[in-house]
């Protein structure tokens, strides 16, 4: 009859031997914040205008503003993102 | 435990109490049958049968209980999974809406301040400033990196 105690030893054993197998896969970004950024133009070496040097900086400035966008959007992303997980992870 | 998983909930129950309670009938009969004079004989191999199952039986009640509560959060976290999946990919729609639109008015801007520059080309060059060699190579420094 001493035996029967191992009954409760092994139901509590039993109790304490599961997993939970689910987990969230990580985000897909959105494609245009994949893409490779775009280098800024350099100057003409035969270019020698003051008009040539502010041609060239307005295209380099509209692409740092481009850049500055897909930044802000990544960190749009990945605020969204970190919220998504995180409810996912409470009680 | 994981192969647990596959057979349903309803089936496990049945089981598990089917188990504990063929180990307690089994053993408690041995204890009985030893006492009378024909069922003698089995005695020790229904005890010995009826304790194993009664061990069993009482592992797999105490696994059960938390089996069906994991699976109970299996299913809701799968259907968090499912909803924040579902919400992360609107949002990257709705950042690709923003930067195809954005995009489009930032190269709208640089193509109209260049189209100023160029109608302004004669009266900005007029004031006699001319590019040297060393400032468009400083110039291009500063864009490409010193490489350093």
């Amino acid at each position: 009859m001493r035996l029967l105690a191992l009954v409760p030893i092994l139901f509590l054993i039993g109790c304490a031997s599961t997993t939970v197998p689910v987990t969230m896969n990580f985000p897909e970004a959105p494609e245009p914040l994949l893409m490779e950024p775009e280098k800024l133009d350099t100057f003409p070496e035969d270019a020698d205008q003051l008009s040539d040097i502010l041609q060239n900086s307005t295209v380099n400035y509209g692409k740092y503003r481009e850049l500055q966008l897909k930044f802000k959007q990544w960190q749009r992303w990945y605020d969204i993102n970190r919220k998504l997980h995180k409810d996912t992870q409470e009680n | 435990m994981w192969l647990l998983q596959l057979i349903p909930s309803s089936w496990l129950e049945f089981m598990a109490v089917a188990i504990l309670v063929a180990g307690v009938v089994l053993f408690f009969a041995g204890k009985i049958f030893k006492h009378v004079p024909f069922f003698r004989q089995y005695n020790l191999p229904m005890r010995v049968i009826g304790f194993i199952l009664l061990l069993l039986g009482a592992y797999f009640n105490g696994g059960l209980g938390v089996e069906l509560e994991y699976r109970e959060r299996i299913a809701e976290m799968e259907q968090r999974i499912a909803v924040a999946e579902a919400k992360s990919q609107e949002e990257n729609v709705k950042i690709v809406e923003t930067i195809v639109t954005e995009t489009k008015i930032v190269k709208e801007d640089t193509a109209e301040t260049t189209y100023l520059i160029e109608q302004m080309k004669e009266q900005i060059d007029k004031q006699g400033c001319e590019i040297s060699p060393q400032v468009i190579e400083l110039y291009n420094e500063g864009i490409t990196g010193r490489g350093k």
